[in-house]
């Protein structure tokens, strides 16, 4: 039971940095491998509030918006300059990636900490006790996917989404600002991999070096789920997280990573959609 | 005489549009075909299914009397069926010559492409020539003209050495000599090779120069096809064509 | 058709072979240049110069790949590391058996080739290209250096593998600075054939296809999945053997050389001496390294950082990187020179 409570945890974590990355793909073709460390920017943000005000919960709240202004800065900079050049972007963001994680190094020192979490206790949950901290995560998670799919299914922005997702100049002849919405999903993929940053900083030994394994997973569950399909991300990293936690149980990290990793390479050879990903065209 | 090129019922949709509807075609070896039809009446697709680029739904295609409409890609294009798109579609970042020359190695096998075979860098070379663009032949394929990138793309597809060569619009965006001189050279060149063309033109005087039956496609149908006199009688090939001049 | 070959042409073909031959005569100059560095340099400049080799190798590698068929590799220093761990484990467990030196340098080529055939059958031939493909070389990259660092009692661990025996095959032992020197000094120069030869015979052409134009490409003939795979195995293949040669050299072998980290110093050494080129890879390597070693102790803590600066900026503003830089030049020069 601990161990689906576990992969609950981390599944609903993934969700949320996973659920960017997928659609920002889908939306602009690119690939931001900077995404990994839009987590841990949230963390060190936790990190630089507790420090001046030794508050947790301030930190928690301001990531989403601090960590989604910095991915708007990147796309109005950045990626914008390298549109229709997949793999130049790939690289870029890869290089922005390591400017991020070294200035890091470099403003908080290079060594892991740990934070306390904001409250602690234990609920009894079907027989296990379980950190009440986690379920909060669990909760958490769930509510902000609700009203992301909210979001993009039911308001005016997430039709414009679609119809960009869809045909972008066929959006813009509709006199869609096709510009703005990538700079605005953009800055909200990064906000909730903030989000999701800054509620994991007391369950992870925090250092820079952390996001990149957020990264892999997150592609993970990319890769599993589709691109361009919300419930498809959910869907895929309920799948890697419980998978994770239900290897990691009984195996070495490193095992349930290889185990994982060709678990995706033979779904994309039979499924290049993704297990939950629309076939389009 | 059986034919070479064999199209029987092809079917293809996209979505709720049939932009193939039941097209039956049969090419005999040496023959100059042409294919004309409205805008939308279904040529390029016609093109996509007989060189695999497209799958057709129903129906099948034949070359020698062998299924080809499994095959991917570039097998149908090395037992000798090579297409020139509507859109020229070149290497735009190596020179005029590089991309002949990729051309005409292209049907060798695997093994034998690393190290270029002499004959066909002498047949990339006359190509060059014989489309007068030896004169072009170091510029960068991504520079050059419409017209020149045209005439670029037809010159690749003549040094593949196709059995049955497929031209999409050859024509498109050249001048009234350039397109005269086209015509006669490919004239020239399928009578030389013996080669068999199957060519989606609008321009009518180069369909007269070439073309020895024409099929007509309306609304992805054959609506007639025979020799271009007949064609120029028909009725409803004439309804269809009101104000576009044939 | 033969006598449709015009003067002009049979003239454009003498001219090919003249520039040909001055190519391998620079070439030829550079080897001996080399050949002779220890004569005159430190062992530290010597060291310096073999280590600048077996990077730009590792680029050269990459450089087939990304520059000719546009296929990044992202964790490319998986085939890096293989080579060196595939050769190191051999010389740490099978050091006493008869032709270990023979096998111990076979495998550091073989084992990371025969990976990257296998990534190359499942994925290349399912279509999977892009960036996914460059996203899974990536995860296996990480997921190769956290192998390395857990399977403590083949490996080493973190502490890497030490103490290895020499490379020996007969009389002749590949250990150590000099012999290392040279012999990587050699297979430089066999690399860099091996790539140029590749690169300019058809399936060369049919890389650029697969770059530019994968339709074009496919549609005259070429079996591009095949044609992607030769690039990513040969590429492969030849970072391997740089890894192989490391060990001689360093006589050490450890988990980073397989990570991201020199993934990314990879990358960086292509970019900014520029893809597509064959001696770009060399420069790309020499520069960064240079400009390294030119920073003050108390700087190179930024070192990492500077490196992700200059991949953004290379990709942003240059992506043909130095060479692009100077034949952009050279290309303008002439063009005044013409004018007047
Ligand atoms: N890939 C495609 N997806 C959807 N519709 C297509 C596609 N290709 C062609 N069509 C449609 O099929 C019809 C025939 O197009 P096409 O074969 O290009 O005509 P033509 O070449 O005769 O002008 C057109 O209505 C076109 O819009
Ligand atoms: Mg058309």
């Amino acid at each position: 039971m601990t161990t689906v409570l576990n992969g609950l945890t981390l599944a609903a974590v993934l969700s949320l940095v996973a659920i960017g990355l997928a659609v920002i793909f889908g939306l602009m073709r690119v690939i931001n491998m900077a995404h990994g460390e839009m987590f841990i920017l949230g963390s060190y943000t936790v990190v630089a509030a507790w420090e001046a005000t030794g508050n947790v919960w301030l930190g928690i709240a301001l990531a989403p918006f601090v960590v989604g202004a910095i991915g708007w800065a990147i796309e109005r900079t950045m990626i914008r300059r390298l549109s229709g050049r997949l793999l130049d972007t790939l690289v870029a963001t890869w290089g922005l990636s390591i400017v991020i994680r070294e200035g890091l190094k470099v403003v908080f020192g290079a060594g892991s900490r740990n934070l306390p979490f904001p409250f602690t206790g234990d609920l009894t949950v079907l027989g296990t006790r379980y950190p009440l901290y986690r379920l909060f995560l669990i909760a958490l998670a769930v509510v902000v996917m609700a009203t992301v799919l909210w979001v993009f299914l039911r308001t005016d922005f997430g039709w414009k989404v679609s119809a960009v997702t869809q045909d972008r100049e066929m959006a813009m002849a509709m006199g869609i600002d096709a510009g703005r919405i990538d700079a605005a999903v953009f800055a909200l993929g990064a906000g909730l991999a903030g989000l999701a940053g800054a509620v994991m900083t007391p369950l992870i030994t925090l250092n820079p070096e952390v996001g990149l394994f957020f990264l892999a997973r997150s592609f993970l569950v990319v890769i599993v789920g589709g691109v361009g399909s919300l419930l498809g991300t959910a869907a895929g990293a309920g799948l890697i997280g419980m998978g994770q936690a239900a290897l990691a149980a009984s195996f070495r990290p490193v095992i349930a990573q290889i185990v994982l990793l060709v678990l995706a390479i033979v779904i994309i050879r039979l499924r290049p959609t993704g297990l939950f990903g629309r076939l389009q065209g | 005489m059986t034919a070479l090129l064999e199209a029987r019922g092809l079917v293809k949709r996209f979505g709720g549009l049939r932009a193939t509807d039941g097209v039956s075609l049969a090419i005999e070896p040496g023959e100059v075909r042409c294919v004309i039809g409205p805008n939308g009446a279904g040529k390029t697709t016609l093109f996509n299914l007989l060189t695999g680029h497209l799958r057709p739904d129903e129906g099948e295609i034949l070359l020698d009397g062998e299924r080809i409409d499994v095959l991917p890609l570039h097998e149908i294009a090395r037992r000798g069926l090579v297409r020139k798109y509507q859109v020229p579609s070149v290497l735009p970042d190596v020179s005029v010559s590089e991309n002949i020359r990729l051309a005409a190695a292209g049907r060798r096998r695997l093994s034998d492409l690393l190290r270029e075979r002499a004959d066909d860098r002498d047949r990339a070379e006359a190509t060059l020539e014989e489309l007068a663009l030896d004169g072009l032949a170091d510029r960068i394929a991504g520079q050059l003209s419409h017209g020149e990138l045209q005439r670029l793309e037809i010159a690749m597809v003549l040094a593949a050495q196709p059995r049955v060569l497929l031209l999409d619009e050859p024509t498109a965006g050249m001048t009234v000599e350039e397109t005269g001189r086209v015509a006669t050279m490919l004239r020239a060149i399928a009578e030389r090779r013996g080669l068999t063309l199957v060519i989606v033109e609008h321009d009518i005087a180069f369909i007269k120069m070439l073309g020895d039956r024409i099929t007509v496609l309306h609304e992805g149908r054959v609506l007639a096809e025979g020799p271009h006199a007949e064609i120029e009688a028909d009725p409803l090939v004439r309804r269809v064509y009101l104000g576009e001049g044939l | 058709m033969t006598e449709a070959v015009g003067a002009r042409t049979l003239i454009g073909r003498s001219a090919a072979r003249r520039i040909e031959l001055v190519h391998w005569v620079v070439a030829a100059a550079v080897a001996v240049a080399l050949w002779v560095v220890p004569l005159f340099a430190s062992r530290f400049v010597t060291g310096q110069v073999a280590r600048i080799l077996v990077f730009g190798i590792a680029a050269l590698g990459l450089d087939l790949i990304w520059g000719y068929t546009g296929q990044l590799s992202l964790g490319h220093a998986a085939f890096f590391g293989l080579g060196a761990y595939a050769t190191g484990l051999v010389l740490v467990h099978l050091g006493n058996v008869p032709a270990a030196g023979l096998l111990a340098i076979v495998a550091g080529v073989a084992v990371p080739t025969t990976l990257a055939y296998l990534m190359a059958r499942t994925l290349i031939h399912g279509n999977v290209t892009g960036a996914y493909f460059a996203i899974i070389t990536l995860l296996v990259s990480l997921i190769l250096e956290q192998l390395a660092t857990t399977l403590i009692g083949i490996t080493g661990g973190i502490n890497g593998l030490y103490g290895m025996a020499p490379i020996r095959i007969g009389p002749w032992e590949l250990w150590g600075l000099l012999p290392s020197y040279y012999t990587i000094v050699v297979c430089a120069l066999v690399a860099y054939a091996i790539a140029r030869r590749l690169v300019r015979s058809p399936i060369g052409r049919a890389m650029e296809g697969v770059r530019t134009n994968e339709q074009r490409t496919a549609s005259l003939g070429y079996p591009t999945s095949s044609v992607r795979t030769i690039a990513f195995v040969v590429g492969a293949a030849i970072t391997g053997l740089a890894g192989m040669l490391y060990v001689p050299l360093e006589q050490f072998v450890y988990p980073t050389q397989l990570g991201v980290l020199l993934s990314t110093s990879i990358i960086v050494w292509v970019a900014i001496g520029g893809r597509r080129s064959l001696v770009g890879p060399f420069i790309g390597a020499f520069v960064v390294s240079y400009g390294q070693s030119l920073l003050s102790d108390r700087l190179q803590q930024y070192w990492v950082l500077a490196t992700g600066v200059f991949l953004v900026v290379v990709v942003l503003t240059q992506p043909r990187g130095l060479v692009g830089l100077v034949s952009t030049a050279v290309r303008r020069v002439r063009g005044h020179r013409e004018e007047r």
